[in-house]
């Protein structure tokens, strides 16, 4: 048989897309025997999720620059020109698209376990998650009363926050007030709040308010809660939603230690993507990517989907074809939404690990902690900046090299925040420059994702045997895989039905016959 | 370091390649079911098998990744070659244009992989040729052919009985294999010949303190263990599944 050739004509499920969903739907499906192919019209594998090597970011970069929003989900990306030594370790980079940390609790941590692909992908906890203080002056923005402590311990920037009780009582920043206080909070939405009823009575309030009126936290304290503990965008969001992602994370802390994210390596979501794909073919699926992949034609009708693809000469057949909206013509694809909401993303590298983090360990934490793992919180970190002036939060992310996202004694830094105008540069330079004086390479992009009024779930692709998988809408880094992982699931019993013949990612005693 | 625990055993990842059908999977299985077998019963299509390889000093543990099929369209994900201390390149001695897809995964190894990867050029179906034993070209193990002759049974050359199968010499892969500084064997995955030589040769050849630079990074890293037993990583014991595989 040519190489160049399929080994069917038929297929049980197409997939499009090697996405995290894409992904693991597909993985679940060739699991439950049904038969895969999954296909990419990129080189690499991930799709917006991917993990890239430094040359392929600038590949990439070059086909995302354009000015204006497109059809595309990225616009105006440029890249600093690559020193020789960078270029030299160019492969030795695993730069991601979706800069993304993982709660030890939820829906993604399940499957990996489940579907055994947390076999093939290793985590290993964050560092540290810390607040910037902005007081510290970045354009006018002048508008928090801090309380003098900030000043005592010469010039915090930054503040390690507290996450679980052990931290705070070593947090020799809060006073004795506050601490209880804080502990009374967090006590209470560890555990079971939702039947309480200052709940009830206070769910559809913004999260800021609700912790000063309510728990009598001052607004420090209270902004601290609502962008590091919880992740909200920002203290506004509601009460009810903000504490059911909270009380997951909080439930998150001690399962693999003592805190409750975990950093993937090699650019987490690209390289999770990658063992998906991977357990999909050990389970018989066929991987086709890069041009001979690129969709020519696709009909669907009422017994299934007619695909038309370089790799193959025929006509391909498909019961169902599991796609996200982007690789799907015009025809197929659910009406377009009418927001669009635009980050802007900048991927440094940083050869050296920010001093701004550095200070706040030290301050925060004295000296006891000194040797356990002072070289773990110098790998990964969350820093978060709250809004100042035109900025609305910028979220940073650092992977250092035990991460295996780079070589030794180098950072990657990943810098977030929804704007909605001006250019990404202009946007995040400043942030940068707080964390690297030399940064020794930076990308910059848009990245845009539609955002939709109706629910998620009642956005229906054109037609019935296409399964269509939605971008997560949040744009924080901390609910993005979950969210991935759940698309997948509803995805598979789209397909296979909820009649009880198989299950998803289900513990079997023997697999099929190879071949 | 390692001298003062001889018998740790050191983890190695291994990765399969070459064409379609030239015996990687066979390989892979006789070597881990022969010989070794201390610890699984493996199934081709496994997410990957382990077998240990014994040598004098220590103690070498293979973590043997099978191409599952991701190779026909070239679509072997980064992954696959990261951390792979170890390769083994394969081709079929009965088709002269497998030894130059070989080539072409030796190419892809240099590009893809750790610099310092010990690849080897494993010449399979060496049953399905009766002309001279074909010794190894290195010289410190032996072939020790009738170690496994259990399993002669099945028919030893499919076209003729005196080895005018055979489209790739010896002394061409070797030339070859010698340029690119592979270890070089020939071997039988049918009949078991030199097929413990290929990953024992390998063991010996891995560097004692650079096994797995970056591979552990995480089981070293992170203290906690649970991280590891539990979490994203050494999930509970491995089991083989079955599945599609070349």
């Amino acid at each position: 048989m040519s190489p160049s050739e399929l080994e069917s004509d038929t297929y049980d499920v197409v997939v499009i897309g090697t996405n995290l969903s894409g992904s693991i739907v597909a993985a679940s499906l060739a699991k439950a025997g049904k038969s895969i192919l999954h296909i990419d019209p990129n080189e690499y594998y991930g799709s917006s999720h991917s993990s890239l090597t430094l040359d392929e970011l600038i590949q990439w970069s070059s086909l995302h620059s354009s000015p204006s929003l497109t059809s595309h989900q990225y616009s105006q990306a440029s890249t600093s020109t690559l020193t020789p030594s960078l270029h030299s370790d160019r492969r030795r980079y695993a730069l991601s698209l979706y800069p993304a940390i993982l709660p030890s609790r939820g829906s993604m941590i399940q499957t990996l376990i489940d579907s055994e692909v947390s076999k093939y992908v290793s985590f290993r906890l964050l560092g540290s998650v810390s607040v910037y203080n902005s007081t510290q002056p970045l354009n006018s923005s002048g508008e928090k009363e801090e309380t003098g402590m900030v000043k005592n311990s010469k010039e915090v920037k930054v503040r390690r926050v507290p996450g679980s009780k052990e931290d705070i009582f070593k947090d020799t920043s809060i006073n004795l007030r506050d601490k209880r206080k804080l502990m009374k909070f967090l006590l209470w939405a560890s555990g079971s709040y939702e039947i309480t009823t200052v709940f009830m009575e206070n769910k559809h309030k913004r999260m800021g308010e609700f912790l000063k009126d309510v728990f009598g936290l001052d607004v420090k304290l209270a902004d601290q809660i609502c962008y590091a503990i919880a992740h909200c965008d920002d203290p506004e969001e509601k009460v009810e939603r903000v504490l059911g992602r909270m009380n997951r994370y909080l439930k998150s802390i001690g399962r693999y230690g003592s805190g409750a994210f975990l950093v993937g390596q090699y650019g987490s979501a690209g390289e999770v993507a990658q063992g998906f794909c991977r357990a999909c073919a050990v389970y018989g699926g066929t991987y086709v990517l890069g041009p001979s992949a690129k969709l020519e034609s696709i009909s669907a009708s009422e017994d299934g989907v007619i695909l038309r693809l370089p790799c193959h000469p025929r006509d391909i057949k498909a019961s169902k074809v599991i796609s996200t909206a982007e690789h799907l013509p015009e025809n197929l694809r659910p009406a377009a939404a009418e927001v669009i909401i635009t980050t802007a993303q900048c991927i440094a590298i940083l050869p050296s690990f920010p001093e701004l983090l550095r200070q706040s360990r030290g301050s925060s934490e004295g000296t006891q902690t000194e040797e356990e793992g002072s070289e773990e919180n110098e790998d990964t970190a969350v820093l978060l900046f709250p809004p100042e002036g035109e900025m609305g939060l910028v979220r940073a992310l650092i992977m250092g090299e035990g991460t295996g996202s780079c070589p030794p004694r180098q950072w990657i830094l990943y810098l977030s925040s929804v704007v909605s105008e001006s250019t990404p540069p202009k946007c995040l330079e400043p942030y940068l420059s707080r964390l690297s004086s030399e940064p020794l390479f930076s990308a910059f992009y848009f990245s845009h994702r539609p955002k939709y009024d109706i629910p998620a779930e009642k956005l229906l692709p054109s037609d019935k045997n296409i399964v269509l998988l939605r971008p997560c809408e949040s744009l924080d880094m901390t609910e993005g895989m979950d969210w991935e992982a759940k698309q997948a699931e509803a995805a598979f019993w789209q397909v296979v039905g909820k009649d009880g013949q198989v299950g998803y990612f289900e513990k079997t005693e023997e697999g099929e016959e190879s071949e | 370091m390692a001298d003062e625990t001889p018998m740790k055993a050191v983890q190695v990842k291994l990765v399969l390649l070459g064409e379609a059908a030239v015996g990687k999977s066979s390989l892979v299985l006789r070597f881990v079911q022969n010989d070794f077998n201390e610890n699984t019963s493996p199934t081709i299509g496994a997410a990957f098998l382990t077998q240990r390889c014994r040598l004098e000093n220590r103690i070498v543990k293979f973590e043997i990744w099978d191409t599952a099929g991701q190779e026909r369209f070239h679509s072997l994900a980064p992954m696959y070659y990261r951390n792979a201390a170890a390769a083994v390149v394969v081709y079929d001695i009965t088709k002269s244009a497998s030894l130059e897809k070989a080539k072409a995964w030796v190419k892809e190894l240099q590009r893809q992989a750790n610099p310092n990867i010990i690849i080897a050029l494993v010449g399979n179906k060496l049953d399905l040729v009766s002309d001279t034993p074909s010794e190894p070209p290195t010289d410190g193990s032996e072939v020790e052919r009738d170690e496994e002759d259990e399993e002669t049974t099945p028919k030893p050359a499919e076209s003729t009985e005196d080895g005018d199968s055979r489209q790739v010499s010896i002394a061409e892969a070797e030339t070859y294999a010698k340029e690119c500084g592979l270890l070089f064997f020939e071997a039988s995955a049918k009949v078991g010949t030199n097929v413990n030589e290929v990953f024992t040769e390998i063991a010996k050849a891995i560097p004692l303190d650079t096994i797995s630079p970056k591979p552990a990074a995480a089981a070293q890293g992170a203290r906690k263990p649970a991280t590891q037993a539990e979490g994203g990583v050494n999930l509970g014991e491995q089991q083989a599944k079955k599945g599609g595989c070349c």
